[in-house]
């Protein structure tokens, strides 16, 4: 009796210690693989916190910019010439604090016929992002004026090797302002984007030649040669559905005159200026049509006749299906009070990637005024 | 009981790595706040090429799309919107971990979401693909070719929808489930299947 009294506790004793054993190893396994999961968890969060001190800090650092080589087969009198070129180096610097403000400056660097390296500062900005639908942008800028300068000049971008008449240096168009801008974009119904640009700065010069006008003059003037500030602007829509972008630009203001009898700015005169633009863009697949229309006039003096500026161009471009080769053709004018340079292009680009583009172009030029010459133009470029 | 113990561990970890990674990602999204992938593709697929070549998401890292963005609005004049809605497409094109699928996922992990392959369609494809399937940007392809992509089998379109693809000729490659992270296996199946039956 009392055997079989202690029978019953031996046995669920020892049941219970048989049952306890293996959950005991059990236990000493899973220790062992929680242990090795913090490990592995305090690694990754060691990870985490390093990736993190570069991933998200409140200022960013990028450069991006765009540079071009070249080759140049131009037809002359005495026979065909022909060189190769270094093109343009352009870095761009950005420099973003949190999604308030950002700095950006472009500097270009090209090598002239000397050999000698020329620098220039395309445009430096320090951007303040007011709210979502506009910014505030001080410094040196590229000519909000129109579409051209201000969006396509990069040579990754723009199609054909060169500019189009009246749209680069010395042209037609206005190149860069020193002064404050704000802009922007807004929402006008579901399918219409506006854009624009308003401005104030230093504003454009005239380039005499004695008492003439010679030349159109906005290199972004570091002082207000004639004490007056310009003011102007873009507006433009993009309508999504149909793919078209139009827009107007508007600018009035004063000109000093640089150079002449007198000397760069000492003879205190200025002039009235005016200037009017529109332009547009148009896609449809593979085709992008493009145009733009600048003028500006410079008013007239007691002894000076009004000058007027203007310059148009008219392109097209296809991106065959399924293959990296498109061919473009433009049309460009550039009317001064002296002068009227036509150009005619064609010519066709392998895109290596989207911002890697090879272009072979024939350019037709005629000038009334000056010999033109016809030019085969080579270039690759590169946007990054 | 070994069984148990080794999921409530998993639990624990998953649990701790989700609050890592939502510290990560609320770090990471404190500026600019996050945006809508999927306008984005739509914004993306509308402004980018009016003035240059769209460039494939990879050509960027994630961090560097997003000054390139702020750069873009003030040129483009995109709004604030615009711009945040087109960085959350470009990064979620960008990650590397939008096709990670666990070895031995459920069935469950791969149902779809309750869209059907038009709403998938309309959301996400049409940007590039275009309503009628005939593709909006350089290299997309036309769907309504005879014999075209579509003509492939459903595993090698699946695999493409799944893991992006570089179209030849094309400059910039289809992102991953079309830059939209969110779509599971069974919406890329639905809106195959739709894109089969429309074009």
């Amino acid at each position: 009796m009392s055997y079989s009294r202690h029978l019953l506790p031996k046995t669920f004793l020892s049941l219970a210690i048989a049952s306890t054993y293996p959950s005991m190893l059990l236990a000493a396994d899973t220790n062992q693989e929680i242990d090795a999961l913090w490990q592995t968890i305090e690694k990754l969060e060691q990870k985490v916190a390093e990736s993190n001190e570069w991933k998200s800090p409140n200022t960013l650092v990028h450069l991006a910019g765009y540079a071009d080589v070249n080759y140049v087969s131009v037809d002359t009198d005495n026979g065909t010439e022909s060189s190769f070129s270094s093109g343009t180096f352009a870095p761009i610097f950005h420099y973003q604090v949190m999604d308030k403000v950002m700095l950006e400056a472009e500097l270009a660097f090209s090598v002239d016929a000397d050999g000698e390296t020329e620098v220039e500062m395309e445009y430096f900005t320090i951007d303040y992002f007011l709210n979502d639908y506009a910014a505030l942008v001080m410094g040196r800028f590229l000519s909000p004026l129109g579409q051209f300068r201000q969006n396509l000049h990069p040579s990754w971008i723009n199609k054909l090797p060169s500019a189009p008449q009246g749209f680069g240096h010395g042209g037609s168009a206005p190149i860069a302002d020193v002064g404050m801008q704000v802009r922007g974009g807004f929402k006008m119904g579901s399918s219409i984007n506006g854009n624009y640009a308003a401005y104030v700065g230093n504003g454009v010069g005239a380039e005499m030649n004695g008492d003439e006008v010679e030349e159109a003059h906005s290199p972004g003037f570091n002082e207000d040669v004639d004490g007056g500030k310009n003011v102007g602007g873009r507006f433009g829509m993009y309508l999504i559905d149909s793919k078209l972008d139009l827009g107007l630009s508007w600018a009035t203001g004063k000109a000093g005159e640089i150079g002449g009898d007198n000397g760069p700015g000492q003879n205190g005169t200025k002039r009235d200026w005016d200037f009017i633009g529109a332009d547009f863009t148009w896609h449809l697949g593979g085709l992008d049509v493009r145009g733009e229309y600048v003028k500006q006039t410079y008013g007239a003096l007691s002894a000076s006749e009004e000058a007027e500026f203007d310059a148009y161009y008219v392109q097209v471009a296809y991106r065959f299906p399924a293959t990296k080769w498109e061919a473009v053709a433009r049309t460009s004018s550039n009317n001064t009070p002296e002068d009227t340079q036509d150009r005619v292009s064609a010519g066709v680009n392998y895109i290596f990637t989207s911002s890697v583009i090879g272009k072979l172009a024939y350019e037709s030029n005629d000038n009334n005024a000056n010999d033109a010459n016809d030019r085969i133009l080579v270039q690759m470029a590169y946007g990054f | 009981m070994k069984k148990l113990t080794k999921n409530m561990i998993a639990l624990m970890a998953s649990t701790g790595l989700l609050l890592i990674s939502a510290a990560v990602m609320a770090d990471e999204n404190s500026w600019p706040p996050k945006g809508n992938a999927t306008n984005g593709a739509k914004a993306w697929a509308d402004n980018c090429n009016r003035c240059h070549n769209l460039r494939d998401v990879k050509d960027l890292r994630d961090d560097q799309w997003i000054t390139t963005m702020f750069h873009m609005r003030l040129r483009a004049g995109l709004t604030g919107q615009d711009t945040r809605d087109i960085l959350s497409f470009l990064q979620a094109s960008n990650s590397a971990t939008s096709n990670f699928v666990r070895p031995g996922a459920s069935a469950a992990s791969t149902a779809d979401s309750g869209l059907s392959g038009e709403d998938v369609y309309t959301s996400t494809c049409i940007a590039c693909h275009g309503a009628n399937g005939k593709g909006t940007v350089p290299g997309a392809p036309n769907f309504t070719d005879k014999g075209g992509r579509l003509s492939k089998s459903d595993d090698a379109l699946l695999k493409s929808l799944t893991n992006g693809m570089q179209s030849p000729g094309s400059p910039m490659a289809m992102p991953a489930k079309g830059g939209n992270s969110a779509l599971t296996p069974g919406d890329l199946k639905n809106v195959l299947e739709y894109m089969k039956k429309t074009f």
